[in-house]
């Protein structure tokens, strides 16, 4: 077997430790190189803190994370970070460039890269999310999804190994959102690229080649979606499991096991 | 209260010094009815929210005007005069918790009232009752807002707009980066208050199943330009239009319209909802 290319033991963390509450605790998973990891739980159940674990904003209580082979510490976390990129949700958050160009650059500035390959890479991320036309705005006065496309192309740049993102759709308009997860999902197979992904969306997360429920902290389950949306169905399963129990509730003789899109059209088919 | 929003070829652009933006609303003329619920849907950067900021006098018109029930917004007016419709015009933007800034949750609340007039005694009051309808513990009202979840920090920065009284919601896609369990306690608290006041209600989404679930009209944008204006079952009934503009359906609709596709069968009506869907596909014999 493969060294797994993120690899998290017993995380156990809190902000205050004064409170007994723990905000992630004894989380353990592994994740191989081009993997892609969806990770859901409702709000509060510390999905974002993880994502900001992982690269190292906030240092465990216990436990350990290593990435690439290499421990997460205070020393590494340098080392670390070219490997690893998140994107947030809120954009706004993160912008720095007076203009588009400017703001997909500045990662790369900072890792000190000669201009002539930094103009490549800027290009081509913004390429990648569709926002070549808008280079030279002003980052600030873009709409919502248009700020999410830049920052992601900010990540994108830097063709990190991993990429993680703190539910960096939410903005997007249907369209642009299926379009940039292709261009994530075709990334991934090309260059295998590992993409941990936060989201509600669960169609998204449908997709994903495993996912992680978290629940008050604590990894309830890591699984094929399949699996995850069989044995919990407190979560909101996709489109056509949710018909699927629909038409079931109302009495209609469906199979009585979770069912793909195109498992469910085929048996209406039939 | 007859709260009509009207806009007679309304043109708007962002101006910073000499930087002038393309324009983002060009030549719009909208009604909207008092007591209407009407969801505006685009792609990114298609002028949603400055067709909602518009409605209160945060972006001011180049051209044309804007009325508001019996105030009128127009580029020349001098600012104090948008005061009137700030008040009636409550408007909840993206991720409205990131505007939450006062000590305690009570003095978050009360900003809006004390800033048009309220006495602090009364605000106090109408924080708490506020508080109560948007589903959180009055007894929370003395902790600081940011020791809050995400959830919760948007319900008090959504107390805060409703504690103002608006006769119009505006919103601004309310529900975004929510679990979905909590995104559907945000909207039915929305529309619980819109069916109880009367409001005039206008919901920024991406998200089509708002669109099916709570709105009764529809607006499409499409660079700065209001495309569709229609009844929101009609506008999803209308392939042609939905195709046009590259719109997209609620789930429901889209599933129907892959099984008319690979089975042959003609469903009897347009579903909107897994509900409707259901009763369709057996209605059909499907299943």
């Amino acid at each position: 077997m493969l060294q797994p290319i993120i690899e998290v033991n017993n995380l156990t963390f809190q902000y205050d430790q004064r409170l007994e509450d723990k905000v992630l605790s004894d989380v353990s998973f592994s994740v191989q190189k081009g993997e892609w990891l969806a990770i859901v739980g409702s709000n509060g159940s510390g999905k974002s803190t993880l994502a900001q674990l992982l690269v190292g904003l906030y240092s465990s209580l216990l436990g350990s994370i290593h990435i690439n082979g290499i421990e997460l510490n205070e020393t590494s976390k340098w080392e670390v970070r070219k490997q690893i990129g998140i994107v947030f949700q809120n954009p706004d958050n993160q912008f720095i460039g007076s203009t588009v160009q400017d703001d997909v650059a500045f990662g790369l500035e900072n890792i000190n890269m000669p201009y002539e390959e930094m103009q490549v890479r800027v290009e081509k991320a913004l390429e990648l999310v569709g926002m070549t036309d808008m280079r030279l705005y002003d980052p600030s006065r873009l709409s919502g999804g248009q700020k999410q496309r830049v920052a992601i192309a900010g990540i994108l740049a830097l063709k990190p190994s991993v990429i993680v993102m703190d539910e960096a759709f939410v903005m997007l308009d249907p369209k642009s959102r299926r379009s940039l997860l292709n261009t994530l999902h075709q990334l991934k197979e090309k260059e295998q690229l590992t993409i941990i992904s936060i989201t509600h969306d669960m169609d998204e997360a449908a997709t994903a080649d495993r996912m992680l429920l978290l629940e008050a902290g604590k990894v309830k389950e890591i699984a094929s979606p399949r699996h995850v949306f069989q044995q919990h169905t407190n979560l909101e399963p996709p489109f056509a499991e949710r018909l699927r129990r629909k038409l079931s509730s109302k009495g209609a003789s469906v199979p009585s096991t979770y069912m793909t899109e195109k498992e469910l059209v085929q048996w209406l088919w039939k | 209260m007859v709260m009509e929003i009207k806009f007679d070829k309304v043109t708007a652009d962002y101006q910073l010094g000499p930087i002038r933006s393309p324009r983002v609303l060009e030549s719009v003329d909208l009604l909207l009815e008092t007591g209407s619920f009407t969801a505006v849907i685009g792609h990114t950067g298609s002028g949603k929210s400055s067709l909602l900021k518009a409605m209160n006098g945060l972006l001011l018109p180049r051209e044309g005007k804007i009325t508001v029930g019996d105030s009128v917004i127009e580029s020349e007016k001098s600012k104090k005069a948008f005061k009137k419709v700030r008040k009636q015009v409550g408007m909840v933007f993206q991720f409205p918790e990131s505007q939450l800034f006062a000590e305690t949750i009570e003095q978050d609340i009360c900003f809006g009232p004390l800033n048009f007039g309220v006495p602090l005694k009364e605000a106090k009051e109408i924080a708490l009752h506020a508080l109560e309808q948007v589903g959180l513990d009055p007894g929370i009202r003395y902790k600081s807002p940011f020791s809050l979840s995400g959830g919760q920090k948007r319900r008090v920065a959504i107390a805060g707009i409703l504690a103002m009284r608006p006769e119009v919601l505006v919103l601004d896609e309310p529900g975004a980066g929510l679990d979905p369990k909590g995104k559907s306690e945000i909207m039915s608290l929305i529309t619980s208050w819109h069916n109880d006041n009367q409001l005039t209600t206008v919901l920024v989404t991406h998200d089509m199943e708002d669109v099916a679930t709570y709105a009764e009209d529809v607006i499409v944008m499409n660079k700065g330009k209001i495309v569709v204006h229609d009844r929101v079952r009609n506008l999803f009934a209308n392939q042609n239009v939905v195709e046009k503009w590259g719109l997209d359906v609620p789930e429901a609709r889209r599933m129907q319209l892959m099984i008319e596709r690979e089975t042959g069968v003609t469903l009897p009506s347009v579903c909107l909802t897994t509900d409707e869907l259901a009763d369709a596909l057996m209605e059909v014999g499907l299943v």
